[in-house]
């Protein structure tokens, strides 16, 4: 078993978007506990200071254009404090892209976990997007691959595993991937991988 | 608005007010839930013993312009028994406040109805944090105030290979996890991690694990007949084994106290445990505690933090109901948070932010006579941190390997 930390929020600030009402200020008593300043507002956000870790808003009465981002990709987590159920209400909150939510009225147990569900999914979300936006590239620059591994197979007379295998200690060498290191090579630097014997081409083998 | 203008919500139950009511001293109905039967009976007693005897002071002390007047129940440590219970208090006796729980698991099924009826729960056991709860008074330890400071002084004096032991529930589960935090932020490791389902004392397997993987001590959260079975054995276990032997690798504690020495016998001798007070400090609190118990309980009687922690909290309620005049919790919590009482524990504060008292842990170790020598004391009372806002892991694991270096005493 590996440590699990115990989570902090000492320092950090919250926005509540929702009416202030004796719930609103438990939930801020609550927060306060943990080390956490709330800034209240409603109806708008009109802008989010970089120094907000997190968005708490009214799920039941929210409504598009509640947020100063462009819609579902907020830039920090959201929790959606609920007291419908309403599947448009979920549908609309979903869409927002909440890290968690807290039943109201919000009670003292509750608010703890909440924040650290929130906090970890959105670091989740975040370290996937950015996994993904990585695969996506590496997707993309495939034909690269193909190419310059069908060059060194033309130039050197290898067979694709050898070829790749090349290419890759050359990538490596350069702490790039695959795909960014052929992406910029051209035949040239393709032969310079080559024994010098080689490359000539017109050497034989031995 | 004084609470006598204030509406009658329940028919006269509970809403107790004694301004302009001087003909005869008011009843204050006052729950009192502690399991006096089951698997940690000896805690549950002394936990009754010491409300009552706080109940009967107040009741016989003409200061208080009302009397309480308990309303006694044992689930018999059966968790199926502490909702029907409280509810039964809250619901049909009247009751505002509930002196009780011992289990984090009891306190957790108890909350809801407290809520529920917005009454106020009393808990004053050690308890593993994470938990602020508007409706409970939290006055026993919390992690910064047991698990911290207890690691604080064995790490650098006995070593940082750490075997963490439990009871299968929160208590065992989350103690122990603080545990594992503070041995790898000094740069320990626990080399062992087991636990025992309620009641069991399948401890066989744990001492030869602890045999095997030889820590340089043990923290026993194991709870009631599973401590003391697992405390025999180990006890045992260093007749044949010097490596058991309490000077070469101590069990430590967090909730161990007098209330269970002298049922455990000699097997306790030489364990380390933590508690914000043991009945062998030597000051004038103490020792007038002391009398107070032994004229109550007889001169053979020992109080435990649980004792003393219990009758705390009813001397702390009737002290707030006369400050404010009213058993409403909003005005009890009110006048409560500005109360500095004395106490056996010398002047208590519970603070307003947190619902938690500010306390000071002592470390002691069992003697043969079934008392605790009392080895550190930290000076002023600590803050409870019940979430370890204020707690700085790196900072920890620095001072314990700063004074590793000086403390570290000599392994055999």
């Amino acid at each position: 078993m590996t440590g699990f930390r115990t989570p902090n929020f000492r320092g950090w600030q919250v926005v509540v978007l929702h009416r202030e009402d004796a719930g609103m200020h438990r939930l801020a008593r609550q927060l306060e506990r943990f080390g956490v300043t709330c800034h209240f507002a409603w109806p708008r956000l009109e802008s989010l200071d970089p120094a907000v870790k997190a968005v708490f808003f009214d799920g039941d009465s929210g409504f598009d254009g509640l947020f100063p981002w462009p819609s579902g990709q907020p830039p920090v987590p959201l929790i959606a404090l609920m007291r419908s159920e309403a599947p448009g209400r979920l549908e609309w909150v979903l869409a927002q892209g909440i890290s968690s939510h807290l039943i109201k009225p919000v009670q003292s147990t509750g608010v703890y976990s909440a924040l650290v569900l929130a906090s970890h999914s959105f670091d989740q979300a975040q370290q996937q997007q950015a996994r993904i936006e990585a695969l996506k590239t590496r997707l993309r620059l495939r034909p690269e691959v193909i190419r310059a591994v069908l060059t060194v197979m033309r130039l050197d007379a290898l067979d694709e595993d050898k070829a790749f295998a090349c290419i890759r200690a050359a990538a490596m060498e350069r702490r790039l991937t695959v795909e960014a290191f052929c992406a910029t090579a051209d035949e040239a630097s393709l032969r310079a991988l080559l024994p010098r014997r080689r490359r000539g081409g017109g050497l034989g083998r031995a | 608005m004084t609470p006598q203008s204030r509406p009658d919500r329940r028919d006269g139950f509970g809403a107790f007010s004694f301004w302009g009511m001087a003909l005869a001293p008011a009843e204050i109905p006052l729950g009192i839930l502690y399991s006096v039967t089951g698997t940690y009976s000896l805690i549950g007693r002394a936990c009754l013993d010491g409300a009552r005897l706080g109940l009967e002071e107040v009741n016989s002390d003409p200061r208080y312009p009302f009397r309480f007047r308990p309303e006694i129940e044992d689930p018999g440590a059966n968790i199926d028994h502490y909702l029907a219970f409280s509810e039964a208090m809250l619901r049909e006796r009247g009751c505002r406040h509930i002196i009780g729980t011992i289990t984090s698991i009891g306190r957790k099924e108890v909350i809801p109805v407290i809520e529920k009826y917005d009454a106020l729960l009393w808990y004053m056991c050690p308890y593993e944090g994470f938990e602020c709860c508007e409706n409970v008074i939290y006055s026993g330890a919390c992690p910064n105030q047991h698990i911290v400071p207890l690691f604080r002084y064995l790490l650098p004096r006995y070593g940082k290979r750490v075997y963490l032991v439990g009871s299968n529930y929160i208590w065992g589960w989350e103690t122990n996890r603080t545990a594992r935090e503070l041995v790898q932020a000094s740069g320990g490791e626990v080399v062992g991690e087991r636990y025992l389902a309620f009641s069991s004392q399948d401890v066989a397997r744990l001492i030869e694990d602890i045999r095997d993987q030889r820590p340089d001590f043990v923290l026993n959260n194991l709870v009631g007949t599973s401590s003391y079975a697992f405390l025999a054995a180990y006890h045992e276990a260093a007749r044949g084994d010097a490596s058991f032997a309490p000077e070469n690798r101590p069990v430590v504690s967090c909730n161990l106290t007098e209330a269970e020495l002298d049922s455990i016998g000699p097997a306790a001798e030489g364990l380390i445990s933590t508690a914000i007070y043991f009945d062998s400090l030597d000051n004038p609190a103490s020792r007038d505690f002391r009398r107070r118990v032994a004229a109550r309980f007889g001169a053979g009687r020992r109080s435990s933090v649980y004792l003393v922690n219990s009758y705390i909290a009813v001397k702390l309620l009737a002290e707030a109901i006369l400050a404010c005049g009213s058993d409403e919790i909003e005005a009890v919590k009110a006048a409560l948070f500005e109360l500095a009482l004395e106490t056996p524990l010398g002047p208590t504060r519970i603070d307003s932010g947190t619902n938690h008292a500010a306390l000071r842990p002592y470390i002691g170790r069992a003697e043969a006579d079934g008392s605790f020598k009392v080895i550190e004391a930290v000076p002023p009372p600590i803050a409870a941190d019940p979430y370890l806002v204020d707690f700085d892991a790196r900072a920890f694991g620095a001072e314990v390997n700063r004074r590793s270096a000086t403390q570290l005493r000599v392994v055999k």
